[in-house]
């Protein structure tokens, strides 16, 4: 188990009288791959929000152990769609504390821009224009511009709103594969149940203002140890001493089959212990409803 | 031909167009993409009030528009903050307050031809005090928008996202909004406070409608607001037009066509 990255304790918040959420607490460790799962209006983007620092907790406490937070915020966000930048100048904005305020990017950072693209499988795309690009690739560009900086912390709101099931799959092999290979700890605010429970280590469900980790989600210590240790993390950039970054980008390879997800599964997930297979060198994460009982060392 | 160019008049009506359509596009360029076109309109109308105030105290007019177009731009984006889910209606707001304001203070203002040149410009009326006035403004404006331009796209792109990222959003925020009213009340003189929000818009869609880039975007727009200024000064002189409406017609004209052609 890594070090606690996000702690929630005892916190409250609510907008005038309206309390929204009451007496949350949550824990993310570091290399986790954590869903927030509710209805609409539920309040999970409230919660998130809390978690970025944009809102201030009535009661309790929101502690993130660190300020290397990648955000990624619903591509159906109105900016997005008619905003006349193109992808390259999108993702330069992730490389603002690196840049500087009141300095322009230099070569270095236009490099890591084409690294980032080529990561989530974008490269093509640097000149377009972000409103020519459909919802799945828009999506895409937004995480580029999150993993530029290289964030320890990767949030993202509703990352599937707006984008057809096959372009949300390939979304969500990318972000499985920054998790397992590169051990980002991720933290996702979805309404997705299905690919939550494929994808993430575990999951919270919030709903009537409280926020519970779902037991179907939870894993004994030695599945998580050893899903922990096939999951070594290497960093997506290798730093030299120049100081110069250079990403070691993989292009996104889609799998040519995806087992179904089983809903009908409720006891422990534990195939997440087996080791990803991997087509064209990425690994698969594996659903749930693989192995169950048999699988099961704990 | 040049003629026109040989009138100290026109000298000015010239210098000061240029000035003004460089500031009014960059302006634009933030308050459109902040989806907050309407601003302009907001300010301009609210400068009167401040034009129709500086009349009665006997101060100088423009002077009267800057402090309240600051004041009601401040508002604005108070409200704005208040009301984050209805940022259109902080705008409708501060509008009605400054034309109600506007309307019962032109009541008191014994010179009503110097109000009326508020409203629809006097471009060719321009003093030298006026020039400076426009010059000193354009180059705070331009080099705040050269030294803040990838903090201002940030910030127009996803505010949130900019936060996150340590950009000093509410700083940046306070002086584009502060160099907002500026620009309002200065440009309200010359081309007039009714028109003043059309030339931060037109150019600006214009610009969208043929860049790849916000980088050309940007660009675009202060070429398109040069392009409309210079044909409408010229088109006014010769045709004995009004200036302002003359150049933001221009635009209109020009507008209407790349729409077509974008949609095609």
């Amino acid at each position: 188990m890594g070090n606690p990255i996000i702690t929630i304790q005892n916190m409250s918040f609510g907008y005038g009288k309206d309390n929204v959420l009451t007496n949350v607490n949550l824990t993310v460790e570091e290399q986790e791959y954590v869903g927030i799962i509710g209805a609409n209006g539920a309040g999970k983007s409230t919660l998130m929000k809390l978690i970025l620092g944009q809102l201030t907790p009535v009661q309790g406490e929101v502690t993130v152990a660190t300020d290397s937070i990648g955000y990624v915020p619903q591509v159906g966000f109105q900016a997005v769609h008619n905003f006349p930048a193109n992808v390259e100048e999108v993702v330069l904005t992730g490389l603002y504390r690196e840049i500087g305020m009141f300095h322009l990017p230099k070569k270095r950072h236009r490099h890591m821009v084409a690294d980032a693209l080529e990561l989530v499988g974008m490269q093509e795309y640097r000149s377009r224009m972000l409103s020519e690009l459909s919802g799945g690739q828009q999506q895409r560009v937004m995480i580029a511009r999150a993993l530029i900086g290289q964030p320890k912390l990767l949030v993202l709101d509703e990352p599937l709103t707006g984008i057809d099931r096959e372009a949300g799959d390939k979304l969500y092999r990318l972000l499985a594969k920054l998790n397992l290979e590169y051990g980002m700890t991720l933290v996702m605010v979805t309404h997705n149940m299905e690919q939550v429970a494929r994808y993430t280590n575990r999951f919270y469900h919030v709903s009537n203002g409280s926020v519970h980790l779902d037991p179907s989600s939870i894993l004994c210590d030695e599945v998580l140890n050893d899903k922990m240790r096939i999951s070594k993390p290497k960093r997506y950039g290798t730093r030299h001493t120049s100081g110069k970054t250079n990403y070691t980008a993989t292009p996104v390879e889609v799998p040519e089959k995806e087992a179904p997800y089983d809903a009908s599964y409720k006891g422990t997930r534990s195939s997440r212990t087996q080791p990803a297979e991997t087509v064209s060198g990425e690994p698969q994460t594996n659903s749930h409803h693989e192995s169950k009982e048999e699988d099961a060392p704990c | 031909m040049l003629d026109i160019i040989q009138y100290g008049f026109m000298q000015r009506a010239f210098l000061v167009g240029i000035l003004l359509a460089i500031i009014i596009p960059l302006i634009g360029v933030i308050v459109v993409l902040k989806r907050l076109s309407m601003i302009g309109d907001a300010l301009s109308h609210t400068s009167l009030a401040g034009v129709a105030l500086g009349l009665i105290l006997g101060i100088h007019p423009i002077v009267g528009a800057v402090i309240v177009c600051i004041l009601a731009a401040f508002s604005i984006e108070g409200i704005r903050k208040a009301l984050p889910r209805y940022a259109e209606i902080s705008i409708s707001i501060i509008m009605s307050v400054g034309i109600g304001l506007a309307s019962i203070l032109s009541g008191y203002v014994e010179d009503g031809a110097a109000f009326n040149s508020f409203l629809f410009g006097s471009i060719v009326a321009i003093t030298d005090t006026e020039v400076i006035l426009a010059l000193i403004v354009t180059v705070i404006v331009v080099a705040a928008f050269i030294l803040l331009y990838k903090e201002l796209m940030f910030i127009t792109f996803d505010e949130q996202g900019a936060i996150l990222a340590g950009v000093p959003v509410k700083r940046i925020n306070f002086v584009i909004t502060l160099l907002t009213a500026i620009t309002v009340s200065v440009a309200a003189r010359s081309v007039g406070a009714l028109i003043v929000s059309s030339l931060m818009v037109i150019p600006v869609t214009c610009a969208m409608q043929v860049a790849n880039s916000y980088k050309k975007t940007v660009l675009y727009s202060v070429l398109f607001g040069l392009l409309f200024t210079i044909v409408g000064l010229f088109l006014s002189y010769y045709l004995n037009l009004k200036p302002g409406g003359t150049i933001v017609l221009t635009g209109v004209v020009i507008l209407i066509p790349l729409m077509i052609w974008k949609k095609k």
